[in-house]
C-alpha cells in the first residue's frame, strides 16, 4: 500500500512539472492577453513591471523554482484572467464541475449496470436489441449536439427548463432546488452520453461470464434468473466498468467543457479553456495539479475497489 | 451481498431522482424567491406610493467578466464606463464631442493646453461631491498607474486645478485628447489615492462612480449583474430602474433567451450582431432590429510591406481587384454588407473621403497587373513564379477566434487561386495570432478594426497602420514617412478645419499606400424586444445599449 502511494507521488511531481512547462511552450504573451485589442502601451519598461508584478520575470528555470516553492508551501500563485488567487477560482468551478459530474456518473453507472446486464441476460431477444440500439444511437451522437438539442427542445420549444447557467439568483432552501431545476437538463446530457458508453462495457463484461461454470451451478442450484444475473454474474461483471468509471471520473474534470458551453455552466472545463486562451500559466498549471490529483485518487481507489471486487488478484 | 449492494445502489438512484423532481416541481411553482408571506405588509404600503411599477431592462451578453474591478477586468470596464461610471465627454450619434462630466472646455491655439469645466453639483454613489480635484487625480492616475494608458506618459505633462476648472498641460500638440478622454472615467481620488496595484484591488468601494446607475450585486456564478437607478444623477434620474446584465457562454442560449423574452436587449462592445441569427428572430414575435452603419471593419487584411513581392505597390493593387467584395458580403455577413472604398474606414465616420473609388472585383486586371511585375505561370501548375522560378504561395495568418474572418480568408484564397496566387491558412487562437503578427512572419494578415480602433491614433485607421503603434490588435506595418508625418501633422491640431483636411488627406494616404484592404463595410443590426422604443445609438460602444439611451429610450405598458 505504502509502495503504491510513493508510486503515486513521484507521477504527481512528474505531472506538476510537465504542467508548468508545457504552457510555456504555446506562442503567445499572456501580458499582451491582458491588455487587451485595443491597448497602446507605449513602451516595453511597461510590459517588463507587468511581468515582475505577475511573477513572469526571469528565467524559465527560476520561475519553475519559485512555482516549486510556493506550491509546498499552499501558495498556487495568482491568476491574472480572474485577478485572484489561483485557489480562490479554482475551488469556485470545481465546486459546480462536481456537482454535475458525480451524479452524472454515478447515475449514468447505475442505469447502465441495470439495462447492461439485462440486455446481456436476454442477449439476442428483442429487449437486447432495442436496448443496445437505443445506446449505440446516443453514444454515436456528439454529446454537445445531445445537450444543445436538449436546451432547444426543452428549454426553448417546451420552455419546461431554464436555457443554462446555475441559477437565476436566490439563496437558502429555494435556491438549493433553483440549482437542481437548472441542472437537470446538463445532467441529462451528460448522464445519456456516459450511460451509454457503460452499459456496452457491462453488457459485453457479462455476456463472457455467462458461460462460466458458476453460473451453470447456479442455475443448477435452482436459483432465479433475477439472482444468478444481479446476485452472482453481475458482481464480477463489474470490475471493468470499476476501472473505467475511474478514468472517466479524471477525463471528465476537464472534458465537459462543450456541455459547460452550451449550458453558459461555470465548471472546470470552461476555467481551463480560457485560462490557456489567455495563457494564464498559473491557473492552468493549478487547474491541472487539480485534475491530476483527481485522477490518481480515482485509480487509486479503483485499485482497491477492484481486489476488493475480485478476491483473485488479491 | 450483491442484493445490499444494488439495494444502496437503486435507493440512491430513487433519491437523486426523487431530489431532481423535487427541485423541478418546486422551482417551477416558485415564480421569484422573494416573494414570501413576510413581504406583504411592505407590498402594500408600496401601492400607496407608486402606482407604475418599476422599469427593468434585462440585457445579455457573452462576454467573459471575471471581476468588478475596471483595471483589472477588460470587459468590465467597457460595462462600468456605461452604467456605473462617467467619462468628461462623449461622442453623441453624430460623432460629435458632446458635454458630460466637462460641461464646457477650451483648446488653446496651439493645442497644448485643454481647460475642462466640470459640472456642478456631481456625487459620488458614497456621497461625497465629485470635484476637479478628483479629475485631475484620476488623470494623473491613469498615466501613472495603469499599463494600458502608455500613451498618457508621452503626452501629458502636468495637471492643474483652478477652482471647477482642469487644465491639462500637453508635452506636445494632441489634437485627439478629447476623444481619448470619451474612455476614461474619472475616478474617486478618497478611494484609489491609497491604491497602489489598481488592478488587484478587491476592495468593494473599487466599483463606487458618478454615473447613472450603481452596482447593486454581481452574482458571478448566476452569472448577472444589478444595477439600480443613481437617483441623485447630475443628469437627473435614468429612465430606467433596474438593469440587469445576464452573461451567457454562448450566442446560442442567449438569442433563445431574447426571443422568449427572458432578455430585452443584446449588446456586444467591439463586434456585430451574428447574421446567423436574425432568421430565428424574425420568426419569434416581438423582436425588433434597430440598425446602424458598423463604424468599423469586422474583415480586413494587411500586408507583409517587410517581404516580397507584398512590398510592390502593383502586387497589392492586384490583390485588391482580385477579391469578390460582393461574395464575402452575401455569403459570409447574409447580404448585410457593401463593397468598401480603398479608404479603409466607413462613411459613419466623419470627415470620410467620399472621392476615394470603392472597390471593384476586377480579375482580369489583377492578372494584367501581376504580368506586368513578371510574375508569370512558367510551369503551367496553375501559380505563377517569381523571378527566381519559385512559386508564388502566399502564407495568410487568420485568427480563429472570429468565424467570420475565417470565412472571409477562405473566400479570399479562393480568389486569388483564380488570378494563380496560391494560399496556405494559418488559423491561430488569437494569443498565438498576436505573437505571430508582432513577429512580422506572415505574407498576408487578416484582422478586424473595431469601432473604437479605428479612431485610434490620428483617426480614420491609422492606428493599425502607423508602425510607430504597439497593441495586440494592430499591424503597426505602414512607415512611410509622408503617412508618419500626416499622422503626426493631424494629431498636433485641435482646429475643425485643419483636422478636417488631414482626415481627407489619411484615407486618401491609405489608397495610395495600401498597407491594408477592408473586406467589408455592414449595416450593423441591434435586436430588440418590441415595447422598447428611442433608443439612441452609440457608434463607439456598440448599437442601442449606451449612456444616451439610458435617457431616451422608454418602455410602453403592456
Amino acid at each position: 500500500m505504502l509502495s503504491k502511494v510513493v508510486r503515486y507521488f513521484i507521477v504527481l511531481l512528474v505531472i506538476v512539472s510537465l504542467n508548468f512547462l508545457i504552457p510555456r511552450l504555446m506562442p503567445g504573451d499572456p501580458i499582451m492577453n491582458l491588455l487587451g485589442e485595443e491597448a497602446f502601451y507605449g513602451s516595453a519598461e511597461v510590459l517588463e513591471e507587468l511581468r515582475v508584478e505577475l511573477g513572469l520575470d526571469g528565467s524559465l528555470y527560476a520561475q519553475y523554482v519559485r512555482y516549486l516553492g510556493n506550491l509546498s508551501t499552499g501558495d498556487w500563485g495568482y491568476s491574472y484572467l480572474y485577478m485572484r488567487p489561483v485557489l480562490n477560482s479554482i475551488t469556485l468551478h470545481l465546486r459546480w464541475t462536481l456537482i454535475l459530474v458525480l451524479p452524472s456518473i454515478m447515475i449514468g453507472a447505475s442505469i447502465a449496470t441495470f439495462f447492461g446486464a439485462l440486455a446481456a441476460w436476454y442477449r439476442k431477444s428483442r429487449l437486447d436489441v432495442a436496448l443496445s440500439s437505443m445506446f449505440l444511437f446516443f453514444y454515436s451522437m456528439p454529446h454537445y449536439w445531445l445537450a444543445m438539442m436538449l436546451l432547444f427542445l426543452f428549454g426553448f420549444q417546451l420552455d419546461w427548463f431554464p436555457l443554462g447557467k446555475v441559477s437565476g439568483g436566490s439563496s437558502g432552501l429555494p435556491y438549493i432546488l433553483d440549482v437542481g431545476w437548472h441542472m437537470v437538463l446538463p445532467l441529462v446530457a451528460l448522464t445519456t452520453f456516459k450511460a451509454s458508453y457503460d452499459f456496452l462495457i457491462v453488457r459485453n463484461s457479462v455476456v463472457s461470464i455467462y458461460g462460466e461454470d458458476y453460473i451453470l451451478m447456479a442455475h443448477a442450484k435452482g436459483l432465479s434468473q433475477m439472482t444468478v444475473l444481479f446476485k452472482h454474474a453481475l458482481r464480477n461483471a463489474l470490475a471493468p466498468l470499476v476501472t473505467v468509471t475511474a478514468i472517466q471520473f479524471g477525463a471528465i474534470l476537464s472534458g465537459t467543457l462543450l456541455i459547460e458551453v452550451v449550458f453558459s455552466w461555470p465548471g472546470m472545463g470552461t476555467l481551463i479553456y480560457e485560462a490557456i486562451g489567455a495563457r494564464d500559466y498559473p491557473l492552468l498549471q493549478g487547474a491541472f495539479f487539480i485534475v491530476a490529483v483527481c485522477m490518481l485518487l480515482a485509480n487509486l481507489i479503483a485499485d482497491v475497489l477492484y481486489t476488493w471486487l475480485d478476491p483473485r488478484t488479491r | 451481498m450483491k442484493s445490499k449492494v444494488a439495494r444502496i445502489v437503486s435507493s440512491a438512484l430513487a433519491l437523486v431522482v426523487l431530489l431532481i423532481l423535487v427541485a423541478g416541481c418546486g422551482a417551477k411553482e416558485e415564480p421569484t424567491p422573494t416573494l414570501s408571506p413576510t413581504a406583504e405588509p411592505a407590498a402594500t404600503a408600496m401601492t400607496e406610493e407608486e402606482a407604475t411599477p418599476p422599469v427593468v431592462l434585462r440585457v445579455g451578453s457573452t462576454k467573459p467578466y471575471k471581476t468588478t474591478n475596471k483595471f483589472g477586468d477588460y470587459w468590465y470596464g467597457v460595462l462600468s464606463n456605461l452604467t456605473t461610471h462617467d467619462s468628461l465627454i462623449k461622442l453623441d450619434t453624430d460623432m460629435k464631442p458632446t458635454p458630460w462630466l466637462a460641461t464646457e472646455w477650451e483648446i488653446s491655439p496651439d493645442s497644448t493646453r485643454f481647460t475642462f469645466t466640470i459640472a456642478d453639483g456631481v456625487k459620488w454613489h458614497d456621497g461625497n461631491p465629485l470635484t476637479a480635484e478628483d479629475v485631475k487625480f484620476s488623470l494623473e492616475y491613469y498615466r501613472d498607474k495603469a499599463p494600458r494608458s502608455g500613451w498618457m506618459k508621452d503626452v501629458i505633462d502636468t495637471v492643474e486645478v483652478d477652482g471647477n476648472k482642469v487644465i491639462v498641460n500637453l508635452k506636445k500638440p494632441y489634437g485627439n485628447l478629447l476623444t481619448e478622454f470619451m474612455t476614461y472615467a474619472p475616478l474617486p481620488k478618497h478611494i484609489w489615492e491609497n491604491v497602489d496595484d489598481p488592478e488587484m484591488y478587491e476592495g468593494s468601494d473599487m466599483v463606487i462612480g458618478s454615473g447613472p446607475f450603481k452596482l447593486e450585486e454581481w452574482d458571478e456564478t448566476a452569472g448577472k449583474f444589478t444595477f439600480v437607478a443613481n437617483e441623485d444623477y447630475f443628469q437627473g434620474k435614468p429612465n430606467i430602474d433596474r438593469l440587469e446584465v445576464e452573461v451567457f457562454s454562448n450566442m446560442d442560449a442567449l438569442v433563445m433567451a431574447l426571443a422568449q423574452g427572458e432578455i430585452d436587449v443584446w449588446w456586444d462592445y467591439s463586434g456585430e450582431f451574428p447574421y446567423t441569427y436574425v432568421p430565428t428572430l424574425l420568426k419569434a414575435d416581438d423582436i425588433e432590429f434597430a440598425s446602424a452603419t458598423f463604424l468599423g471593419v469586422p474583415a480586413a487584411m494587411g500586408f507583409n510591406l517587410e517581404r516580397y513581392p507584398m512590398n510592390e505597390l502593383a502586387f497589392r493593387q492586384a490583390v485588391a481587384k482580385a477579391i469578390d467584395y460582393e461574395q464575402i458580403a452575401n455569403l459570409v455577413f447574409h447580404g448585410y454588407g457593401t463593397v468598401p472604398s480603398y479608404g479603409f474606414v466607413p462613411s459613419t465616420h466623419p470627415n470620410f473621403n467620399s472621392s476615394i473609388p470603392t472597390m471593384a472585383y476586377a480579375p482580369e486586371e489583377a492578372a494584367e497587373l501581376l504580368d506586368s511585375l513578371g510574375l508569370q505561370d512558367t510551369n503551367d501548375d496553375g501559380i505563377r513564379e517569381t523571378a527566381e522560378g519559385e512559386g508564388l504561395v502566399l502564407t495568410f495568418l487568420v485568427r480563429s477566434d472570429k468565424p467570420s474572418i475565417v470565412r472571409s480568408a477562405e473566400l479570399v484564397a479562393s480568389n486569388l487561386a483564380e488570378i494563380g496566387i496560391g494560399a496556405e491558412l494559418n488559423s491561430v487562437d488569437s494569443s498565438t495570432w498576436v505573437a505571430t503578427k508582432d513577429e512580422m512572419d506572415y505574407d498576408i494578415v487578416f484582422f478586424r478594426a473595431t469601432p473604437w480602433g479605428t479612431m485610434m491614433h490620428a483617426g480614420h485607421g491609422s492606428g493599425y497602420f502607423d508602425s510607430r503603434r504597439t497593441g495586440a490588435g494592430v499591424l503597426h506595418n505602414l512607415d512611410a514617412r509622408e503617412y508618419l508625418a500626416t499622422c503626426d501633422a493631424r494629431l498636433s491640431t485641435a482646429l475643425p478645419e485643419e483636422q478636417r483636411d488631414l482626415d481627407l488627406e489619411i484615407q486618401e494616404l491609405h489608397h495610395e499606400y495600401l498597407p491594408g484592404i477592408a473586406l467589408v463595410w455592414i449595416e450593423s443590426v441591434y435586436p430588440y424586444r418590441t415595447g422598447w422604443d428611442n433608443w439612441v445609438i452609440d457608434h463607439i460602444y456598440g448599437g442601442v445599449v449606451n449612456s444616451f439611451s439610458w435617457f431616451q429610450v422608454t418602455k410602453s405598458s403592456e
